[in-house]
């Protein structure tokens, strides 16, 4: 029996293989707009990522990592202080404008990161990470570095009337507001940065051996009063801001809910279609005794193979698109977890169920005398 | 065919899309700090930061007055004794100012010694005064006796009346010669005591030159800054040609003891409550926390000060106020130098996890 619909399916290739692209496109559309929503959300949490410390501690009230609400100085001695708390650096994150030779100015993230260990140094391209203990010397992100006119090692810009010298391109993927990435000692930063009462923007700290690290943030939380964070909960503290305060999430889920619809229309139309060609075996079944549930099986096994065939496809071609115009350097913020190709996945096949309904209801309606007429 | 290629492309499409979300969950990558973060060695203690002095603090020899430094008699590193000089300021025109004082002194002294001569010539004068006196006395007693005699002898009518009134002249002419006598001695006495009220002024005014000169003197001596204990030059800011300003916050030797050092530990006023008097400590290099040495405990300073920026500001910003604790150490096998800081943990074992 489910030979038979597989032979009914795919014995029309046309009409096969334009239930099939539809779907493909479908598929591949619900992916790519499902990927650049996660692209855009995911880029949100790239200065926190580029990091890579184990905990955050900052001001109780900040709501994303983008925002300053800078703490005392003081305060990186009283995370030291938590028992349980293995070490704690500083780290000053501001947006700052640069002053560039040929008269430009550009905004970018500054990092100031700890004077002794310079932890969250990311990874070097070219020049040397470790010059970033000399005077006035930067180190760029790749990522946006167009903006600063593609510096080279050696080249120098100004910041809040300071010089800073390239010592090196670092591999620093583009985060959501496109700024270029400059890295300075803490020091340096201080003078790189407008001038505040307060400048130190958040201490990282790293959990002792042994110790859980929902137990350290714990106790930062209750022995200094600020608030402390792992890394994953700070990403999603930053990508929930901008989850709630921005409009992405409802125009990428108008146009998700777009393709949902559109696509239902269009497979649901295939199907009918396909359903009203094929009155004539199905009637030849149902007159030669197979029962309607039967029927209803093999039809959902249809609906299920284009699914299949169509969702693999269209991921391939996701996956295709984002090979070529995705990647952590591209403009084009595409980004794809296991749970979107899920969720897309799913998204298909309960597309092809549902207009394999409509086929279904035709179907057992169906008079077997169906196949006697002209 | 068809259901060939029904099997291939969604497995080809799976194939990629898995490759694709491998790629797109690449985590940002991260070089390896340059130094391990200085951490905890109690497993309950108090972070701060801290700064070397030599012990019983540094001393800033700023300047007593305003002006040229002339002299340098050390550099860095030089070990000097209580009482060795340090440094002069300009002091030409205090040395002139000494001088005149000394100039004063000596003529105050002369006009001692002239009052004295003085003294010397009225007594002089008050005896040959007196010698006048006795000699003019003499002399008329001699004029009255021949004149009574006279008078007697005229009224026998023995001596003639010529004779008579001569004597008597001669007589008066004696006593009015032995009154001015006495007068010449009485203004004679009244100048010595007048030259000795001078020589008083005179030994009065001495005095005060003598003062002043010896004023002037540790003024001269002022410039010239000597050490106030032994110990070791930490510091030279200045070069000899430079103006000094004695309110300037910076002084041209910073000296200290530097036998045993101490370290000054600032902690914060949150946590100042936690540490106890006699805890011991934990330093570390700042920027190499491998160096470490383990510190005793020397005093709480009982006065919160506003914190000072230690971590290298652009401005003094002052927002909270730091407990500071003093402690000594045994110099560690590596050098540390004053001035040098290091993060500091304070051992609490009553700090326990809340």
């Amino acid at each position: 029996m489910w030979r038979i619909a597989i032979k009914m399916l795919m014995g029309d290739r046309s009409k096969y293989f334009t239930l099939v692209s539809s779907l493909v496109v479908v598929s591949f559309l619900f992916l790519q707009q499902g990927s650049i929503f996660c692209g855009l959300i995911l880029r949100t949490a790239r200065p926190v990522e580029v990091v890579g410390a184990p905990i955050w501690v900052s001001d109780p009230q900040l709501r994303s990592v983008d925002e300053s609400k800078p703490l005392l100085d003081t305060d990186l001695q009283r995370v030291r202080s938590v028992p349980g708390v293995k070490w704690a650096v500083p780290l000053l994150l501001q947006l700052v404008s640069a002053h560039l030779p040929d008269g430009n100015f550009q905004t970018v993230r500054l990092y100031g990161l700890d004077n002794d260990t310079f932890f969250g140094r990311p990874k070097m391209i070219s020049g040397n990470g470790q010059l970033l203990v000399q005077d006035q010397a930067v180190v760029i992100g790749r990522a946006e570095s167009e903006k600063l006119n593609n510096p080279k090692p050696g080249q120098v810009f100004e910041m809040n009337d300071n010089q800073a010298r390239v010592v090196g391109i670092a591999d620093v993927p583009r985060d959501f507001f496109s700024y270029p990435f400059v890295y300075a000692s803490y020091d340096r930063a201080l003078q790189y940065a407008p001038q505040q009462r307060k400048q130190l923007n958040f201490v990282l700290a790293a959990p002792a051996d042994g110790v859980p690290m929902s137990e350290v943030t714990r106790r930062i939380r209750a022995t200094t009063g600020l608030a402390a964070y792992t890394e994953q909960e700070f990403r999603w503290l930053t990508m929930g801001y901008y989850l709630k305060n921005t409009g992405i999430p409802i125009s990428i889920g108008i146009s998700l809910l777009m393709v949902f619809l559109v696509g239902m229309s269009i497979v649901g139309q295939t199907f009918y279609q396909f359903a009203l060609q094929n009155e004539r075996y199905f009637g030849a079944l149902k007159a030669m005794g197979t029962s309607s549930a039967t029927l209803t099986k093999m039809i959902l096994l249809q609906a299920l193979l284009v699914g299949l065939v169509g969702s693999g496809a269209g991921a391939g071609l996701g996956g295709i698109f984002g090979l070529i115009a995705g990647g952590q350097d591209s403009k084009i913020a595409f980004a794809t977890p296991w749970l979107m190709v899920v969720v897309s996945f799913v998204a298909v096949i309960a597309i092809c169920l549902l207009s394999a309904l409509i086929s279904i209801r035709k179907v057992v309606k169906l008079e077997p005398a169906v196949v006697f007429r002209g | 065919m068809t259901k060939r290629l029904s099997w291939i492309i969604p497995l080809l499409g799976v194939a990629l899309i898995a490759v694709w979300v491998t790629v797109s969950a690449r985590r940002v990558a991260h070089e390896k700090a340059l130094a391990a973060p200085p951490t905890a060695p109690y497993e309950n203690s108090i972070a701060a930061t801290g700064i070397v002095e030599a012990s019983d603090r540094n001393y800033n020899l700023a300047p007593p007055t305003s002006g040229q430094l002339s002299a340098l008699y050390v550099k860095e590193n030089d070990i000097v004794h209580r009482g060795d000089r340090l440094y002069t300021i300009d002091d030409r025109e205090q040395r002139t100012i000494v001088e005149q004082a000394e100039a004063n002194v000596a003529k105050a002294r002369a006009s001692v010694q002239t009052a004295q001569a003085d003294i010397l010539t009225q007594q002089a004068n008050v005896n040959s005064a007196k010698a006048a006196v006795d000699t003019t006395r003499a002399t008329f007693d001699d004029a009255a006796q021949i004149a009574d005699r006279n008078e007697g002898l005229h009224k026998d009518g023995i001596v003639s009346d010529q004779a008579n009134m001569t004597s008597a002249k001669t007589r008066d002419a004696d006593d009015a010669r032995w009154k001015q006598a006495e007068a010449q001695l009485k203004q004679a006495e009244a100048q010595l005591h007048n030259a000795e009220a001078s020589l008083t002024e005179q030994q009065a005014n001495l005095q005060t030159m003598i003062a002043t000169r010896d004023q002037q003197r540790v003024l001269l001596d002022k410039m010239t800054v000597h050490a106030p204990a032994d110990g070791k030059i930490l510091q030279v800011n200045n070069r000899v040609g430079e103006y000094l300003s004695s309110t300037s916050g910076t002084s041209p030797v910073l000296f200290g003891d530097t036998d045993s050092l101490m370290v000054r530990v600032d902690v914060d006023e949150i946590n100042a409550s936690h540490v106890l008097p006699g805890s011991t400590a934990m330093a570390m290099l700042k920027g190499d926390s491998t160096r470490q040495f383990p510190m005793e405990f020397v005093r709480i300073v009982p006065y919160m000060v506003p914190k000072e920026n230690l971590t290298g500001s652009n401005s003094e910003r002052v927002d909270v106020r730091v407990l500071q604790m003093e402690f000594r150490f045994a110099p560690p096998q590596f050098p540390v130098y004053v001035g040098q800081q290091v993060d500091v943990f304070i051992h609490s074992p009553e700090r326990a996890a809340k």
